[in-house]
């Protein structure tokens, strides 16, 4: 049962209280890069996936077998290889999301998150555990950036677009903000597309994230203080 | 097995085997995708055609040749077409086009044209879908392709024109007239292909461009040397000088030239090219037309080029570049002005055309116009100009003469004659008729006047064709040549 316990933290973990790009403030370039839009961004964080998965995966079966003083170029040979695998498999079936990730595929190669869980856990750890961990920061990691990405695309854009990375589904775009048919209204706000606008909203995520985790953890403390009062008033109590 | 438990030998040789292991895994798998993409190359329109009409049948037109046009703002060019297949028979074409880089990567889009249409038509045709697939900024300042994208969506919807610049709005402005070029680009094929065409249109020489129907002929001037100089602005290079004939037997100067220069905001050289045609004289040197050849994209300075050429901005005032894209308007008109200074140093009026080299300047004559009738014709000699030669002095006319033709209508012809030498020995240096009628069989006997073949004393050597428009001419000629002779003794 604990053991079970422990392989869905280790799962769970990366998506919310670890979480790589909000918790952690890992791998924030490519996030600010290919966060303008959605699609771009969930396409991003399923070759960071694949990446993540597979070098845990192997980095992890060998960590037995790779000397310590070579690991790190081991490491950085087995990454190297999946980025590249994945660059091959996008532009050959994706060649639209290959486009428009553009160099931000092939710098996967030294995301720091990727090298950071080989390093952290995978050659520390159990196969299907450094498995349960790469995906777990993978999808961690994917739904971070999409969520910038989608307050990135609807403030800046007005619109959300689907079908133009990923062609294989019919290419439609929702107004939101903006791009309604036959009218010229919109309340996009450009900035939000640019560098700038990327930084913004990583910002304001990483505030409102940490003011949770800190009224959190207020909270614990709190309960820790009531709970010791309490049981100092028992023991008082009891005495008497 | 010893050597195994070797630090050294056990770190390469894992390393090795881990290096051996991804380069056989990548390679592999390469071959697979590069085996996957030749078979369906053939059979598959990519995916963005597709995502043109969903469902459609798309199938790439065969043995099609890259094509480029240059239009107002950058050279497009059609890199594949596809027919839209339905009942067996195209109905429309979707075009892949590269427009080249506006800032930071190319200009990218496919379109798809479908239904009827002519040339007649041509410019109301819009089309049913476009898909950008390199907005001109991706990656970086995606923002600006919001604004492309957007310009895009409105022609398809038909809120905005793709005949002008009126739907560009700030925000990758280069990028949007990018578009521009390449969807006028792409029409003019579709019209052509969807009636049985599959010729691209053939792409004007920027002087063709510049003189329109009025265009004749141009040549370029093998005496004239580069021009290079390095101002404040830019550096320029002037490679060509071209003479020009016109239809209207005008002869005017274009001069092909390229300015670069840095722009401090941006950094990096910019290059503008220019094709410049110039006419006027020494003091009212006007721009014709012009032809942008290459492009910065920030081209505010077409507005200054716009002002000079319709005169309301003189290339003298240099405040007047003041107003937007100053650098590149700067460094254009640096290179104008060098143009200018050459054109006027090279200029010969009509007279001294007639001259040649001998010719140094002339002069207008307070003079009485001379009008007379003759047998053959009713002349007027209205000016007179004394022309210093290198090797004296000579006189120039201007006349009108007319005569009726067998149809018994009155034809008239204008010339000027330029004359030299002594009063025994008068030379016709030379004739430029500003006004022709349809039998100019004349010409021929003025050229033997001019070559001293033919005198203009023998009546006999007339007789040769169109004999009543060079009787004309003749007793015009011999009124000019009593006039010069008269002159000498003045």
């Amino acid at each position: 049962m604990d053991q079970k316990q422990s392989k869905l933290r280790v799962f769970l973990d990366p998506l919310l209280k670890a979480n790589p790009l909000f918790v952690m403030v890992l791998g924030t370039c490519p996030a600010l890069a290919v966060t303008t839009s959605l699609e771009s961004a969930i396409g991003m964080g399923l070759l960071f996936t694949f990446v993540v998965f597979f070098s845990n995966l192997i980095i992890s079966a060998l960590r037995k077998i790779i000397p310590d003083e070579v690991r790190t170029p081991c490491y950085i040979v087995v990454i190297a290889t999946f980025v590249t695998v994945v660059k091959i498999l996008s532009s050959t079936f994706l060649p639209e999301l290959y486009n428009s990730l553009g160099v931000f595929v092939s710098l996967l190669v030294v995301n720091c998150i990727v090298l950071g869980r080989a390093e952290a856990f995978a050659s520390q750890n159990t196969v299907v555990d450094s498995m349960l961990d790469g995906v777990g920061n993978g999808i961690g990691y994917t739904w971070a950036i999409a969520a910038i990405a989608l307050v990135r695309e609807v403030l800046g854009a007005g619109t959300l677009t689907f079908g133009k990375v990923f062609t294989f589904i019919p290419k439609v775009t929702l107004p939101i903000l903006g791009g309604f048919k036959n009218s010229d209204f919109s309340m996009a706000m450009p900035v939000f597309k640019s560098s700038a606008g990327g930084f913004l909203v990583l910002g304001i995520a990483l505030a409102i994230i940490a003011a949770v985790n800190n009224h959190k953890e207020q909270k614990a403390k709190e309960a820790a203080r009531a709970a010791k009062a309490a049981a100092a008033a028992a023991a008082k109590g009891g005495n008497n | 097995m010893n050597i195994l438990k070797n630090t050294y030998v056990k770190c390469a040789l894992v390393l090795s085997c881990i290096c051996v292991a991804s380069a056989g895994l990548i390679g592999g798998l390469n071959a697979v995708a590069e085996y996957y993409k030749e078979t369906h190359k053939s059979t598959e329109a990519p995916a963005h055609i597709k995502a043109l009409k969903s469902g459609a049948n798309f199938v790439e037109v065969e043995n099609f040749t890259p094509t480029s046009f240059t239009g107002n703002n950058t050279k497009s060019t059609i890199t594949a077409v596809y027919a839209l297949m339905e009942g067996g028979k195209p109905t429309g074409y979707a075009y892949e086009v590269n427009c080249g880089k506006p800032v930071k990567t190319d200009v990218v889009f496919s379109v798809l044209f479908e239904g009827p249409a002519t040339e007649a038509t041509k410019n109301s045709v819009k089309p049913s879908a476009i898909n950008l697939v390199e907005g001109g900024m991706m990656g970086g300042d995606a923002g600006y392709d919001v604004n492309v994208a957007k310009l895009g969506d409105s022609i398809v919807a038909g809120t905005a024109s793709m005949n002008d610049e009126s739907g560009v709005v700030s925000g990758g402005t280069k990028s949007q007239k990018f578009l521009l070029d390449g969807l006028q680009f792409a029409r003019t094929d579709y019209v052509a292909r969807i009636n049985g065409g599959s010729v691209t249109p053939v792409e004007k020489t920027p002087l063709e461009e510049i003189y329109g129907d009025n265009f004749k002929s141009s040549t370029e001037d093998t005496t004239f040397t580069k021009l290079t100089g390095t101002t404040d602005n830019c550096s320029y290079e002037i490679t060509t000088r071209y003479e020009v004939t016109l239809k209207n037997s005008t002869v005017t100067t274009a001069y092909a030239g390229e300015t670069s220069f840095t722009d401090p905001e941006e950094g990096g050289t910019n290059k503008v090219a220019i094709v410049a045609a110039f006419s006027g004289d020494k003091t009212t040197v006007t721009l014709d037309g012009y032809k942008l050849t290459k492009n910065t994209g920030y081209n505010d300075y077409k507005t200054w080029l716009e002002k000079i050429k319709a005169g309301t901005v003189s290339f003298d005032d240099e405040s007047a570049v003041e107003t937007g894209s100053t650098y590149s308007t700067k460094a254009v008109r640096d290179m104008l002005l060098a143009m200018r200074q050459d054109y006027i140093a090279n200029y010969k009026s009509e007279i001294g055309k007639l001259y040649g080299a001998d010719y140094v300047s002339d002069v207008a004559d307070e003079f009485t116009a001379l009008a007379a009738t003759t047998s053959h014709c009713s002349y007027e000699i209205s000016k007179r100009y004394t022309v210093t030669l290198t090797s004296g002095t000579g006189k120039a006319y201007e006349a009108t003469t007319s005569f009726q033709d067998p149809e018994g209508e009155t034809d008239v012809m204008k010339f000027i004659a330029a004359f030299s030498g002594t009063a025994t020995d008068v030379k016709l240096n030379g004739y430029k008729f500003t006004k022709n009628i349809s039998w100019d069989d004349y010409k021929g006997y003025v050229d033997g006047v001019k070559a001293g073949t033919t005198s203009l004393d023998d009546e006999g050597a007339v007789h040769t064709g169109s004999t009543l428009s060079t009787n004309a001419v003749r007793d015009t000629l011999l009124a000019m040549r009593a006039d010069y002779i008269a002159s000498l003794g003045e």
